[in-house]
């Protein structure tokens, strides 16, 4: 076995270090303790994060990248595979090659679609090669499926009551201002929820397979580190450009703000997908022509992925820019910044101590709004044929096929389904935990 | 419905009123009558409930508030009705026609993109039924009631090209359009210059009588209370207090809290003694003391005062009080002799010139067009000059957009002056850089108008205090010095880690003048440092400012429209008039004997109501 570190996870693993040192520091101010305590306390935010940990851990284990070694034949050098794998797959290494013909619904014993009889004697709906094969009955599955599901949600219960004994005699009393029924609440349901599903899968298609036959469940599960990246770095390409032109733009006001304000009239007049279209496949012309920069088509198709980051980021700053300077324009005006000027404190640090904090609360609303936005321009993207490269498996590629997949008749709903459930709640907890963060960084909204 | 009329039957009863916002309540057991033609002034310091009085008679509360009980009974000419007890679409007829209304501030009350004559031909069309010419004459009518010359033209004008003043009468004449019987004015000069004020309180007065209109007049300015109401009730936390006539209330006020609020004025105390102050500030609403609502901030208080809540005491004359020590049933005589603050008259001895002024200019450009050039220029400051010695006081009065406040920022450096010079302590600092200014930083220093926009609320305290000191490289024993001065303006050290957001406007402010102290300045320029603040916490501030000079030897220039504080802090004082100084000299002269036409004027409005009640 032979680690690969695709950039974008050293991006990912930086983020996650940048995060930890933030709590270690955090730990240290008094300050900021109490303010993470405020979030600590709020329900909504610990089961949100909650929920959230669940998403990132996922998108962590895909982020541990491999290659494995192929079986060596005596008296040649060690050889790896081609692919390149990750610790959620070698978990999923049941969902992942246990690929049926095509589509077949949730928990399904047979195709979807009726073939021809292997006796050719007319068509029927052929048994699936993995799902409900240990049945000889494909009419027990109902009674099966009750069976497994109860076993899988006792274990998730049992677990949950470990837990609750656990935090109930070692965690709340040392720390009885955390919100622990939240944390209860929302690992209990995903631990009920995961259990069910953990009893099914070795068995089943849980949520079913796609037009090729992968299993959903495993397509949404690989999806969460390409929506993850994509709404992270993004933003974080972003934040830069728009912060300081917008701050800079409304308090220096004059040339430097007419400068910055024609170059985001015109950015904003360029449609948007034509701008990407455009970057995209010039970056593409790149990739294609310098075949020796990667080695394994993960690599490249990763070298995409954080492009399509940096372009979308590129082209989305002016949004947000266009707020900041509206709202510093109103800030400069008032007697704290002047009381600042009458002290000589210089611009740059007027900007950061005076304006930036008080524009904070605009960047972090639209950065979690912008999320789900960019998780779905993604989708758009990809329906021209400029998104992620089509071996990324992303929410994005699951929604482009779905379009086709609603058109049927009958229709395949699930992998649509399972990937706007997923979304819904990774948006939502994102969502919820900003809410949470920004009620107790706000000192305003604190109780006195 | 009943349509006799009798002349003795009050116009308005409102009792038991009160209002609940969450465990709170803003209004508590309000009741009081206004009878026809008569004003009713509720006064008293915000966040005492007055206006939330005012709203829900109107029915107008905010949704986090509501009515837990009381009565509202409207009597007007054709028949009385309970206001409570009417459906919404009913109340929609008794707003604006029933009852009209006056808003303080008179440019968010208008609707910006209307004309004049729209918003008052949409109240014509609502209450009367008139549309058309019909109505357009009738809005011409109106706006000459209120006053506003050249009414055909300001008909068809946009709220923005009216000066304040105008769109205050224009609120008036919409406020009239309906014919109400009642008219409740909320705060209907507080926005405006003295000299508008008077006008305005004198066309309320006129038309009232004209009209034989009831009014409700809800205010914080004793001035404005001695000049119109009839009746005068003061609320405190919620609560009326008292209730009494004007002449017994002016020539007696009963209640502790009328007592301060009395004291409190600058204008009733010499210059050079301390101002009567209330300690403390208006109990938040989820914290109102149980029985007397003013006991914790009352000099007169005994043990029964915190214990049992006072009941109503009607005194001779129909004043009615509720406070213990007018029990009859209390053994001691009520103590109504006012503890005299004591007389520290100080001389305050002229030093050098500290601040030198000549012929300061500032002209803001006037830019037009796609390439945005200058086409003329607005003299906001038009060649002010004068000498500031150390340790005394200049004030710099007149009214708003005079160009007192750009004078002040001019001096600082906040705006680049066009021409003229500024020296301070001998250096001139016009045309210095921003390094070169830096020394000079240090010496000179603001306090601004808003207490609430002058502190960054993502700061805490010690950070806001510690700034200055920080961006002028004085980095030792920063910490000490924070709780000095904390100290210094009467906080305590401890109050350093806290945001702003905690504090009242008064303790703010005190804040915002430690922040100037911190780096040990020789001239404060006091922008209207009082405008914002309540009666008895402006006492407070302004006794602060005064200890202050006396301890460090300050200058002041202070920024005021507010002639009874002049009075009161100025050694000198000059009148700006339209970017000019148009009268200059000692306090003493340019207040006893003004002699330039516009002093005389500001003098005239703002003394004639105080002097009569002193």
């Amino acid at each position: 076995m032979k680690p690969v570190l695709l950039w974008s996870d050293a991006m990912f693993f930086l983020l996650l270090a940048f995060c930890l040192a933030g709590i270690w520091w955090a730990r240290r101010s008094p300050q900021l303790a109490a303010a993470w305590r405020q979030v600590g306390m709020s329900r909504t935010g610990v089961a949100a994060a909650a929920v959230l940990s669940f998403f990132v851990l996922v998108a962590l284990l895909d982020s541990f990248h491999y290659r494995e070694r192929l079986p060596q034949q005596p008296g040649e050098s060690v050889q790896y595979g081609v692919e390149v794998l990750s610790a959620l797959d070698a978990l999923l290494a049941q969902q992942k090659t246990r690929t049926e013909k095509t589509y077949s619904a949730p928990l399904a014993t047979h195709l979807f679609a009726k073939e021809s009889r292997a006796d050719g004697q007319g068509r029927d709906f052929p048994r699936l090669k993995f799902g409900g094969i240990h049945l000889d009955d494909a009419g027990e599955r109902d009674a099966d499926v009750l069976q497994r599901g109860l076993i899988g949600l006792a274990g998730g219960g049992v677990l949950w009551l470990a837990l609750f004994v656990v935090v109930r005699q070692w965690f709340r009393p040392r720390a009885s201002w955390f919100a622990w029924d939240a944390l209860l609440w929302a690992v209990g349901a995903m631990l009920l929820i995961g259990g069910v599903l953990l009893a099914l899968m070795p068995h089943y298609h849980v949520l079913g397979t796609d037009k090729v036959g992968q299993d959903v469940l495993y397509l949404t599960l690989k999806s969460i580190r390409t929506a993850l990246l994509i709404g992270t770095l993004t933003t974080l390409s972003m934040l830069p450009a728009a912060l300081l032109l917008g701050i800079v733009a409304g308090y220096k006001g004059g040339w430097i703000d007419d400068v910055i304000q024609y170059i985001y009239t015109v950015l904003n007049s360029i449609p948007g997908v034509l701008l990407i279209a455009a970057s995209i496949l010039m970056m593409q012309v790149v990739i294609d022509t310098h075949p020796e920069w990667f080695s394994t088509a993960a690599e490249r198709a990763d070298a995409r992925l954080l492009s399509l980051c940096v372009i979308m980021g590129v082209t989305s700053w002016t949004g947000l820019c266009r707020l900041l300077r509206a709202e510093t324009l109103k800030l400069r005006e008032l007697e704290f910044v002047q009381a600042a000027q009458a002290f000589g404190v210089s611009s740059w640090a007027i900007m950061a101590r005076h304006i930036l904090p008080n524009v904070m609360h605009i960047v972090m609303i639209s950065v979690v709004m912008d999320f789900s936005g960019l998780v779905l321009a993604e989708a758009v993207l990809s329906y021209v044929g400029i998104g992620v490269d089509p071996t990324t498996i992303s929410f994005g590629t699951m929604i482009n096929m779905a379009r086709m997949e609603l058109a049927r008749e009958p229709m395949v709903w699930w992998s649509l389904i399972a990937a706007f459930c997923f979304m819904f709640v990774l948006v939502l907890a994102a969502n919820l935990f900003a809410d949470a963060v920004r009620d107790a960084f706000d000192p305003r909204g604190r109780a006195a | 419905m009943v349509a006799s009329v009798d002349p003795h039957a009050a116009l308005l009863t409102v009792a038991g009123l009160t209002v609940q916002i969450g465990a709170g309540r803003p209004v508590d057991e309000v009741s009081f009558k206004i009878m026809p033609g008569e004003t009713f002034a509720l006064l008293g310091e915000s966040g005492c409930g007055k206006s939330m009085t005012a709203l829900a008679v109107m029915r107008l509360l905010p949704p986090a508030a509501r009515l837990a009980s009381g009565s509202v009974s409207y009597a007007p000419s054709a028949g009385a009705q309970s206001l409570l007890d009417l459906t919404e679409a009913e109340m929609r007829r008794v707003r604006g026609g029933g009852i009209g209304m006056i808003f303080q501030e008179p440019a968010t009350s208008l609707n910006p993109v209307m004309t004049i004559g729209r918003q008052i031909a949409e109240v014509l069309d609502l209450h009367l039924g008139l549309s058309g010419d019909a109505a357009r004459k009738r809005a011409h009518e109106l706006l000459d009631t209120v006053g506003i010359p050249e009414a055909a033209r300001r008909l068809d004008e946009y709220p923005f090209q009216l000066s304040g003043g105008l769109k205050q009468r224009a609120m008036i004449a919409m406020a009239l359009a309906g014919e109400p019987e009642l008219l409740i004015a909320d705060e209907p000069t507080t926005a405006l210059d003295v000299t508008l004020q008077a006008q305005v309180l004198d066309l309320l007065k006129q038309l009232q009588r004209e009209r034989g209109m009831g009014m409700l007049l809800i205010t914080h300015d004793l001035g404005v209370v001695e000049r119109m109401a009839d009746h005068v009730g003061v609320m405190y936390a919620g609560q009326l207090v008292e209730v009494a006539p004007r002449e017994q209330f002016f020539g007696n006020p009963a209640h502790p809290y009328s007592r301060k609020l009395f004291a409190a004025l600058p204008e009733r105390a010499a210059a050079g003694q301390r101002l009567s102050t209330i300690p403390g500030m208006v109990p938040p609403l989820d914290a109102q003391p149980a029985a007397c609502r003013f006991a914790p901030r009352c000099s007169l208080a005994f043990a029964e005062c915190s214990t049992l809540a006072p009941a109503w005491h009607v005194q001779a004359g129909g004043q009615a009080v509720r406070c213990h020590l007018f029990d009859p049933l209390r053994s001691s005589a009520p103590v109504v002799a006012e503890v005299s603050p004591p007389v520290a008259a100080v001389e305050r001895a002229g030093g050098d010139t500290l601040l030198q002024v000549r012929d300061l200019k500032v002209h803001f450009p006037i830019r037009k067009g796609l390439l945005q050039r200058t086409v003329a220029h607005v003299a906001a400051v038009d060649g002010v000059s004068f000498d500031l010695q150390a340790g005394r006081t200049l004030a710099l009065v007149g009214e708003s957009g005079c160009g007192k406040t750009t004078v002040g920022k001019a001096i600082l450096q906040l705006i680049q002056p066009t021409a003229g010079s500024v020296k301070l302590a001998g250096k001139e600092l016009t045309g210095l850089s921003g390094n070169a200014l830096q020394p000079l930083r240090a010496q000179a220093q603001m306090v601004f108008q808003d207490p609430f926009g002058s502190l960054n609320p993502r700061m805490r305290v010690g950070t806001i205090i510690a700034e200055g000191m920080y961006a002028l490289g004085l980095r030792e024993n920063v910490r000490e010095r924070i709780a000095e001065l904390l100290e210094q303006v009467g906080l305590r050290a401890d109050m350093a880690t806290r945001y702003p957001h905690e504090f009242s406007g008064g303790q703010r402010q005190r804040i915002a003048i430690a922040r100037a102290l911190a780096v040990n300045p020789k001239l404060i320029v006091c922008d209207e440092p009082t405008s914002a603040l309540d009666v008895s916490v402006q006492a407070q501030i302004i006794n602060l400012l005064h200890d202050l000079q006396q301890q460090l030897g300050l200058s002041y220039l202070f920024i005021t429209h507010n002639m009874a504080v002049v009075d009161y802090l100025a050694d000198e004082v000059a009148v700006m008039y339209q970017g000019r100084i148009v009268e200059m000299g000692s306090a003493d002269t340019v207040l006893g004997h003004p002699q330039h036409e516009y002093t005389q004027t500001l003098l005239a409005a703002a003394f004639t109501r105080m002097r009569g009640a002193a």
